[in-house]
């Protein structure tokens, strides 16, 4: 069968296309920008271009910070970020799972267009991601941190300017000293704790970069990876023991004891793995040594004279559940696991800083954002949208409705789903083991009452079936 | 003392930790249904200790009391893996809600549960030299402390400390997750 009888959804979608489709689109986007008023495509010269910083955390749960009401965490650096920018609270991955979340961050794709679908596949380099995109529009960059994608090695991006990860672990490296791996070369860490060692290298790279000549000076793009709040939770000595006091029973489900563990309760794996109340003491303390970090990011970027011109994007890959619906999981297909911390700090494009958001954004919105960020059109291969008219305003239209996609992760227990959730319902289906899923979520925040199956929910099923099969487009299929 | 048939048989050492286990199971996951806060902690702070207690070191009861009544050494190994290796096949059971039949097999060669067998060979040791101490006190002429089930404590716990000790268990993770992608692939 020939590409164009296959049609454009079922045929695969390899690196070739999407640059061909990269060079239609810059083309198209250089010729719109000639003609005065069109679209987003008028191109930024490189001086008014912003520096842009892409932070990342690591199962974050979107309500652990302190601006949030997190009952006892202390995030100095997530408050001033949202005090400085905008929180859009309604912030979901497509797929609520490390390596397929992160694949769709870089490549602004839903996992079954990419398919990097969950954390034992390798970076499958079907579509470039968006720091390939910048660079070939005149940006410096610099991918730091967790890489967290299976395989042998870390990929080659010969287009970033600088790539600094670790392999060890399966990616997921260690809190102390951990080591890196810079430019393909294998390196000690220079400062013991990770959040400090890869924070040191976006500081260096923003200097180097902006201490050349002016003729050579270009804006630059850090993606820069945490590993907290990833287990084993272990924080720096003056933060360890920080939150020992701390009455964790005010942040957790009613239904939590001391002794609850993995796997559908397993009290086995509560005890062996330690104080359940522990675990999220540790898991609280690693997010405040990363805050503190970020926090000491934002003060060199004030003391360099950029906080103006450069946007800083912090997020997280999933969520994190913490005991609701009796799970400890970030790949359930509830709001816990689903919804991300997002706090954007503009200073040019934000004219209220401080304020939220109601607006849906997705992680596969962070890469066509930062690329209209940086005057860059939006390849046609990308499935989010820039949710750049959102920062400016709050009242601008956002998105009605989005797929959820998960594909089994042995050995957690979760089967694959596939879903839709709108502004005010979510519907989900399993592939096996477990009934569908379908929340009136206006009602029922909580998600308690499960209208599969009653009168209710028979209404409303044909309407999210087809917004699902819309979404969906027949790639996924586990039925 | 001539003991009944019963009291000789596999199952009268294995039934009340297999009872224990049972409550305790019933007990620790029904605690969260108690409204109150402090009998909810309470109850799953008993239970859950008690569940711990019965599938990690019932194998210690069974053995030792086998040992004494005088079965035979594979009667004595089959009746210690009974409880922990039921718990261990629920737990793959569990799994069946998402993974085929073969994967969820595998999910039995879980490090957790490779810890629970080396722990319950370390219980086999230790019970033997706990018989052994028992009958001598009843006047049994033995020695108490031979190679054999030293050698089996020390090796068996001290696979269990290693694989723990080395990156705090991570890296043994890390191989299981490994030999999966061998076997299986990305395993959807």
């Amino acid at each position: 069968m020939d590409k164009k009888s296959q049609g454009i959804f079922n045929r695969p979608f390899n690196r070739r296309d999407a640059l061909k489709m990269l060079g239609k689109t810059t083309a198209a986007g250089v010729v719109l920008s000639a003609i005065p008023g069109v679209g987003i495509a008028a191109m930024k010269t490189p001086t008014e271009r912003p520096n842009l910083i892409f932070i990342l955390g690591d199962n974050h749960n979107a309500e652990t910070m302190e601006f949030a009401g997190h009952p006892f965490i202390k995030t100095p650096g997530f408050n001033r970020l949202a005090r400085e920018g905008v929180h859009l609270q309604n912030t979901f991955n497509t797929t609520s799972l490390c390596t397929p979340s992160r694949a769709s961050i870089l490549t602004g794709a839903y996992c079954h267009k990419h398919g990097v679908k969950n954390n034992h596949m390798p970076w499958t380099d079907s579509m470039p991601t968006f720091l390939e995109h910048l660079s070939k529009n005149d940006y410096a960059t610099a991918f730091i941190g967790k890489w967290h994608m299976p395989g042998d090695g870390l990929p080659k991006f010969p287009y970033l300017d600088l790539f600094v990860s670790y392999t060890y672990r399966e990616g997921q490296g260690t809190y102390f000293n951990c080591p890196m791996i810079v430019n393909g070369e294998e390196v000690a860490s220079r400062k013991p704790y990770i959040t400090e060692e890869v924070t040191d290298y976006a500081i260096d790279f923003m200097k180097s970069t902006l201490n050349k000549p002016e003729s050579e000076r270009k804006p630059f793009c850090i993606y820069l990876s945490h590993r907290p709040g990833h287990p084993p939770y272990k924080a720096p000595k003056d933060i360890d023991g920080m939150y020992d006091d701390a009455d964790v029973k005010k942040a957790l489900p009613k239904n939590i004891d001391a002794w609850y563990g993995k796997s559908r309760q397993n009290v086995y794996q509560g005890f062996m793995m330690g104080s359940f109340y522990d675990q999220y003491r540790g898991y609280c303390e690693t997010l405040t040594a990363m805050d503190r970090d970020i926090d000491r990011l934002l003060n060199v970027l004030d003391e360099m004279e950029i906080q103006d011109n450069t946007v800083v994007i912090y997020m997280g890959d999933n969520g994190q559940m913490w005991g609701q619906h009796d799970r400890v999981s970030i790949k359930e297909p509830y709001e816990e696991s689903l919804k991300l911390p997002l706090i954007v700090r503009a200073p040019k494009l934000i004219k209220d800083p401080g304020t939220k958001r109601e607006q849906m954004a997705l992680n596969i919105d962070i890469a066509p954002t930062l690329l209209d960020m940086a005057g860059v059109p939006k390849p046609k291969d990308m499935d989010g949208e820039s949710f750049v008219p959102i920062l400016k305003s709050p009242a601008a239209k956002g998105r009605d409705a989005f797929l959820m996609e998960f594909w089994r992760y042995f050995p957690e227990n979760t089967p694959s789903y596939v879903g839709v959730r709108t502004n005010r319902y979510k519907f989900v289906e399993y592939e096996r083991g477990r009934d569908p899923l379908l929340f009136d979520l206006k009602r029922d925040s909580a998600e308690q009452n499960n209208l599969y199956g009653t009168p209710e929910g028979d209404k409303l099923l044909p309407g999210l079936l087809a917004k699902m099969g819309k979404l969906n487009k027949n790639q996924v299929k586990f039925k | 003392m001539i003991l009944l048939p019963f009291k000789r048989s596999i199952f009268y050492p294995i039934i009340p930790v297999l009872v224990l286990a049972v409550i305790a199971h019933f007990g620790y996951y029904r605690s969260g249904l108690l409204e109150n806060d402090f009998f909810h902690h309470l109850a799953a702070n008993v239970f859950g200790r008690l569940y711990f207690v019965a599938v990690s070191f019932g194998a210690l009861y069974v053995f030792t009391r086998m040992t004494i009544v005088g079965a035979s050494l594979s009667l004595r190994i089959l009746a210690s893996f009974f409880v922990p290796c039921a718990w261990i096949v629920k737990e793959a059971i569990v799994v069946t809600e998402s993974f085929p039949v073969a994967q969820a097999a595998y999910f039995l060669l879980n490090p957790f549960h490779i810890w629970l067998i080396l722990l319950v060979v370390f219980e086999m040791g230790l019970a033997t030299l706990i018989a052994r101490f028992l009958l001598k006190m009843k006047g049994v002429d033995l020695k108490v402390i031979t190679k054999p089930p030293v050698f089996v404590m020390i090796s068996s716990l001290g696979s269990v400390v290693a694989m723990y000790s080395w990156g705090s268990g991570e890296n043994v993770y890390v191989m299981y997750l490994a030999l999966f992608r061998a076997l299986f692939g990305d395993g959807i």
